[in-house]
């Protein structure tokens, strides 16, 4: 077991030009992610790309600045325990796309409560705020904006 | 008979306790890797909670994908973006403090938690700026609720719960995270051997600064840069 390295007990020591490598990258990715989101790519495409581009930050992240490519396979594999259960648990999302909407989720929390404005028989708020849920409030200048 | 044992046992006392190993470790390494996948144990309930709000996020975007692209305009792409160069900048210089924890440089390291620590009140102050823009503008879910133009309430309000939650969430995790950094800066500056004998501690901090900046990663595009 005790296999000593010749170098002594010193941990991989990363050069300083890694990091500043990576940081660079880094911000070129953002800056790419934003130019991107003014896109309009067809489908989902704009999702793709920015979900693609975010996770190869994280990687480079996880790689080089938390050291996980320097380390040993015990780190490794906590390293991508997490990320791979994520993954899992996102596996949820078959379910969501397979199910046949019976009344669907949205009519739970759109359709049950009746909205106040409606019920108290209210002045129905300015056009561009017509479209919920009003509720009463103290802050004259939201009132009067509101026509409570 | 006795005096015999406690020098013995002094002696191996001496033998184990030279510098940072730990008597129950093998060596060095395997003590460093113990503390490491430690670390990494933590941080995976922490991407574990994360990812079960990410996942709340894609559903209730899945439901309400009209309402969450018109409310993401409420976000401004500046700040956004202004708080994302910051994490990344601040990441990079924890890894440099990181960098000379190992090559036992105590003024390099405490300059790099300096900067890193600058980065986390940059951060703090973008985000209470953007809070602030947020609760002038009635966008807090809550009685005091109003929708942005063209949204419906409950669409809009799901959108705002889920950026509250989630970037509050993320917000106490910088404030912990600005905690250990000025913890970590105290114990360099008065050269205390748990830190400059022993880079863990420092590596420890950076992994959880790390993680705060890997969250923010993917929550960056996700509440500022929807598509339609």
């Amino acid at each position: 077991m005790a296999n000593h390295s010749p170098v002594g007990s010193q941990h991989h020591i990363v050069p300083v030009k890694t990091y500043l490598v990576t940081w660079l990258i880094l911000l070129v990715l953002m800056s790419a992610t934003i130019a991107a989101s003014y896109v309009q790519l067809p489908g989902v495409g704009n999702n793709i790309v920015a979900l693609i581009i975010a996770t190869i930050k994280a990687v480079l992240v996880v790689m080089v600045f938390m050291g996980v490519k320097y380390s040993t396979k015990l780190v490794k594999i906590w390293a991508m325990i997490g990320f791979i259960w994520v993954t899992f648990i996102f596996g949820i999302l078959i379910d969501y796309a397979t199910r046949i909407p019976v009344s669907g989720f949205n009519s739970d929390f759109s359709t049950t409560v009746p909205r106040k404005a409606e019920v108290a028989g209210q002045p129905s708020p300015p056009q561009d705020q017509s479209t919920g849920y009003v509720a009463p409030t103290d802050n004259p200048k939201l009132k009067a904006q509101l026509g409570q | 008979m006795a005096t015999n044992i406690q020098e013995a046992a002094l002696e191996v006392h001496d033998d184990h306790h030279h510098g940072p190993l730990k008597h129950q470790y093998e060596d060095i390494d395997q003590q460093n890797e113990t503390y490491i996948v430690g670390m990494w144990s933590f941080l995976v309930t922490e991407v574990m909670f994360f990812g079960a709000l990410f996942l709340g996020y894609v559903l209730m975007r899945w439901e309400y994908s009209n309402d969450f692209y018109i409310s993401h305009f409420q976000t401004e792409v500046f700040w956004g973006g202004l708080n994302t160069t910051v994490l990344l900048s601040s990441s990079f210089s924890m890894a440099l403090a990181v960098h000379f924890a190992q090559l036992k440089e105590p003024k390099k390291v405490i300059a790099g938690l300096c900067v890193t620590l600058l980065g986390a009140f940059c951060f703090l102050g973008v985000k209470s700026h953007e809070y602030l823009v947020k609760i002038a503008d009635h966008h807090v879910p809550g009685p005091s609720f109003i929708p942005p133009a063209g949204t419906t309430h409950n669409g809009s309000q799901m959108f705002f719960s889920l950026y509250f939650m989630m970037t509050g969430l993320h917000g106490i995790h910088v404030i912990i995270g600005a905690i250990c950094i000025t913890t970590l800066i105290i114990l360099w500056a008065k050269r205390k051997p748990v830190v400059t004998e022993d880079y863990v501690p420092t590596e420890m901090v950076g992994l959880y600064w790390h993680f705060v900046d890997l969250v923010w990663i993917f929550l960056f595009p996700l509440f500022y840069l929807i598509p339609k």
